[in-house]
Order: C-alpha cells, then structure tokens, then sequence
C-alpha cells in the first residue's frame, strides 16, 4: 500500500503542484495550445497572415482529391511494410542466435557492432548511402560490376531507402528482442531440449508466444516511426525533397506550409494523426486475439 | 554429437559475423571515403585510401568561413541544454505523480496519456505559425523550449520512482527535510540509471532532428549541423555532381565522436533501448 506523503500545513499541499508546474507549463503552450490551434486551422483557409476563412471540410476533401496525397500515403506504406518484415525477422533471428547456447558467451562482441547503426545520425547514414547506392561513385555497382540507377530511376529508388531503414532500426530491435529472450529461463529451454524438440519448434512453440508482449509494443512502436518517415528519402533522393513519385507522406505537410497553405498542412497532419491511431487501435486488436 | 554442435557453433557465429560486417560496412566506406580525394573516390569506394589525405577536412573547416565547426557547436548545444532541462522538469514531475496525491492527478494523467499518440509532426505548423508571429524563428530558444516537456520521459521518470520504497522518504521528511531536498538528496540519486537512459534518448533525438529545425531556422548561423550537412556544395565546381569527398568527412565529424561516446558507455546506450520497452 502507498502511504500518502501526510501534510497539514499549505505547503505540503501545494508541493506537488509545484514540482508538476514548469512541466505542464511547457506542455500546455508547446503541445496541448498547438495540437488544438492545429485542429481549428484544418477548417480554415489561412495563408499566414490577413483574415482566416472558414471552409468547414474543404482542405480535407481537397487532400483526398489530391492523387499525389494517396501516392506518397502507398509509398510511406510500401517503406513502412518491407523495412518492417526485414527489421522484425532479421532482429528476431539474430537475438534467437546471439541468446542461444553456443554463441550466448561471445555476445558482448556483437552487441555493439549490431547496435552501431543505430548511433549513426539519420542525416549523415544517409548521406553515406549516397555513395554506398550513387551511380558512379556507388559502392554496389563498383563491387559487383553493375550499373543500377539506385538514385536516379525512381523504380529503383524504394531499395535504397528500404536498406538505409533497415540497416539504421535492426540494431535497435535486436536489443529489444535480446532483452526479452534473457527473461526466458534457461530451465525452459532445456527442458524442452530433453523432451527431444528440435530448436526450431523451441522457437515456434515456447519462445515466440512468450515473447508475444513484446511484438506487439515493438509493431506498435515501428509503425508510429514508420509513418513519420521523411529524413531518409528525402535525403537519399534528393538534396531537397524526394520526387513526387517517392516522397514520403510528410512531404504533404512540407510542401504545404512552403507554399503557405497553413490550413491544408494542418488538416494533413491530422490525416496521418488519425492513421497512426486507427493502425494502432488495430495492432492491439489483432494481438490480442490469440490470448 | 560433438561434431555437429560444433558445425551448428560455426554456421551461427558465420551468420553473426556477416551480420556484423554489413552494420559496419558503411561507417568504413564513410571513414575511408573521408581520406580520398574525389577522383580516388569515382575510382573506387571500397579500397582503401592509396594516398591518405587530410585534405577534404581542411577544405570542411574552411567551408563558408568555418560554419561546420559553428554549426557543429550549435547542434551540440540544443541538444545537451534540451536534454538537461527535459530531465530536469521530466522528474520533478515524474516524482509529483508517483509519490504525491493530489487533486487533479488522474484527470492530468489521463489527459497525458491521451495526447501521447499526437506526432511531432502535427504540431509543426502551427508552432511554425505561433513561432513566427512572437519572433521566435531563427533563433535558440525554438530549437530547444518545445522540446522540454517529454510526456513519454515523464511516464518513465514516475514508474521508476514508484520504485523507491516510501519509507526511505519518510525517514528523511522525519529528520525535517523539505521536498526538494528529498528530491534533491534521495529521489535523483536513487533514480539515476533512468536519468542516464532518458538522457540519452533526448540527446540523441536532438542530436538527430532534421525536418524541424529546417523548418524554424533560416539563418546559416543558427543552424544545426544535421541541415547544413546535405546542402554542401562546392561554388566552383562547374558540375552538378555532389562533393561526395567534403560529405564524407563532414558525416565523419559527427558519427565519429558518437561512436566513440558510444563505446565508452556502450551499457547505458543499451539500457536506454530497453527502458520502456520491456517492463519488470
């Protein structure tokens, strides 16, 4: 039982709000007034400056006519679904392979190494796969003689931010999954070795659902970040802004406060609030299920 | 037996050490690309430096007057100074919820939770609208106030505070301690491992923004060095083609000392990881 902090006097009283204040004070004018300035703005039509119109759904129906909106909506998609079966499979794996018994004493080696991309900034990797995916000076047409146009033909372009994706997030997740695999006790496992299951069904049968928790936190987590995608197309694409073929849903938010349509940007970033909750809502569901 | 567990130890450790070259790979390809001369560059990538020069940092740190090395300070300051009020006010209001009752504090933590699925990214251009009309652009304290109230560094601060066991608290208030030197004296040293995760997590998100402070800062001065980085370009260079030499050792100056930083508290970065995210 949690024994309340006794007081009398008004002091005691007021401490609380006192150690609570320079914290709401900074999230009351930087989160909450923005968020709500943000809604009201959607419904308007607001260049910046002059009088504000009201044009009740107007931006919305606008951004959902806009086909280039739905198309850098399924490239955020794509980005988000391939980079997350590659970071959940492959972190997976290597924390099944570094927990297991043969290699469990070596992991303090690889830990680090498998971790390093993750303490690369987002804006410097993806410069450095620039040159790792560039035409002449890349790295993959140089070693393997080849001559893809990783940057410049935009049917390609989705591998290159794919691979940066995923080479930048594994490391994060493998430790993620790592730590979760050492709460497994070893009895467990053994016990199942002696009741003759081959690692693989260890795996599928006793490691997996007990990880189950931390699917779903770890799905919940990639899919916010995921959708929120803009430095690493952006970057690797282009010196500005992807092409249009390519960029990623922010892009919408970008290009509208550029030309200064307040109203619009605003009504986007309230499209993609919704998606990541409407996703979220769902993942939860979806685990749940099997419980 | 003994055979095949040692064939099973080979193909696993092979595996891992091909894992381990592909997230290493790039930092060499960045380091060593660093040392080359551009043409040695379009030659070759891969190899390694025939002729090692420290040329393309001189030519860095003499870019536009020195703004890398200024922008480089700037970056390091919004971060830490971020950092260092986040965790200040992340606490302190971490201990009110977990140790303190009072009236409001559901509804407060109720309204918390609730507004933690909003991204950053919604709020952008209304503080870019806010920010511009109060003259707050192009200037250090945008880069660093809307930063300070962490919801999500709050919510850690309290689990781990509900932690601390009340009666090492009420033995200090006994001796006639106020709350803020119990705070002070008992709470922060006993929840320091949470400080060291979280500050990390802030530092590096700092450290890594790029789409914000692109948007409120247009003065080269005030810029971190994430957004000058990519738009490096040589004025006499007559191509289009980009100074892949400059870049490499411009991206050098700041993985490099994060990766050192990095190695030196290799278990705090990795604690920080797993805060949050697997729970007791």
């Amino acid at each position: 039982m949690k024994r309340k902090v006794s007081g009398k006097r008004i002091k005691d009283k007021l401490a609380p709000y006192l150690f609570i204040f320079p914290f709401f004070i900074s999230y009351i004018c930087f989160f909450l007034f923005p968020a709500a300035y943000s809604l009201v703005l959607s419904f308007y039509r607001y260049k910046g400056f002059g009088k504000a119109t009201f044009v009740k759904f107007e931006n919305y129906i606008q951004l959902f006519k806009y086909p280039t909106m739905w198309n850098s909506l399924k490239n955020t998609f794509i980005y988000f679904i391939f980079s997350y079966i590659i970071v959940m499979v492959l972190s997976f794996l290597l924390a099944v392979i570094v927990r297991s018994k043969p290699v469990s004493r070596y992991q303090n080696i690889y830990k680090p190494l498998i971790f390093l991309p993750q303490v690369c900034a987002v804006v410097a990797s993806a410069l450095v796969f620039k040159v790792i995916f560039g035409n002449r000076v890349g790295v993959i047409n140089q070693l393997f003689g080849i001559s893809i146009p990783f940057l410049n033909n935009t049917n390609y372009m989705k591998i290159p931010v794919i691979s940066l994706i995923s080479w930048r997030n594994t490391g994060w997740y493998f430790i993620i999954f790592l730590s979760g695999l050492t709460t497994i006790s070893d009895e467990i496992l053994e016990a199942a070795k002696i009741d003759g299951t081959s690692p693989f069904q260890s795996v599928y049968y006793i490691i997996m659902p007990m990880m189950k928790p931390i699917f779903t936190m770890t799905s919940i987590t990639y899919v916010i970040g995921a959708l929120k995608l803009y430095t690493e197309p952006n970057l690797l694409l282009s010196n500005n802004e992807a092409p249009i073929q390519v960029a990623p849903f922010i892009n919408i938010i970008t290009s509208n406060i550029n030309s200064g349509m307040f109203g619009k940007a605003c009504a986007a970033g309230w499209i993609l609030t919704t998606i990541i909750i409407l996703i979220t809502l769902l993942q939860m569901r979806l685990f749940k299920e099997d419980y | 037996m003994a055979k095949k567990a040692a064939v099973n130890k080979i193909i696993l450790h092979t595996v891992l050490i091909i894992v381990s070259f592909i997230c290493v790979f790039p930092v060499y390809v960045m380091i060593s690309c660093s040392f080359k001369p551009l043409s040695e560059i379009y030659a070759s990538s891969i190899a390694f430096p025939v002729r090692p020069t420290m040329d393309n940092y001189v030519r860095l740190f003499n870019y536009n007057s020195g703004i890398i090395i200024r922008t480089f300070f700037n970056s390091l300051y919004v971060a830490s100074a971020t950092t260092v009020l986040t965790l200040i006010i992340a606490s302190m209001a971490g201990f009110a919820f977990s140790k303190f009752n009072f009236k409001g504090k559901n509804l407060l933590f109720f309204i918390l939770l609730m507004t933690m699925m909003l991204p950053k990214e919604l709020l952008i251009t209304p503080q870019f609208l806010i920010f511009s009309k109060i003259g707050w652009l192009n200037t250090y304290k945008v880069q660093i106030i809307p930063f300070i109230a962490n919801v999500f560094a709050m919510f850690m601060f309290r689990q781990y505070m509900m932690s601390i066991p009340d009666s090492l608290l009420e033995a200090a208030y006994i001796d006639g301690a106020g709350h803020f030197k119990v705070f002070a004296k008992i709470v922060v040293p006993t929840a320091a491992p949470a400080f060291g995760a979280l500050g990390i997590l802030q530092f590096l998100s700092m450290w890594n923004d790029y789409l914000y402070p692109r948007i409120m800062i247009d003065k080269m001065s005030l810029k971190p060095i994430m957004v000058v980085l990519p738009t490096l370009s040589e004025n006499d260079s007559s191509s289009a083609a980009l100074p892949y030499d400059l870049m490499m050792a411009g991206c050098s100056i700041v993985i490099i000392p994060m990766i050192i930083v990095f190695f030196c508290l290799q278990d705090k970065f990795l604690s920080s990881v797993t805060i949050g995210s697997v729970k007791e």
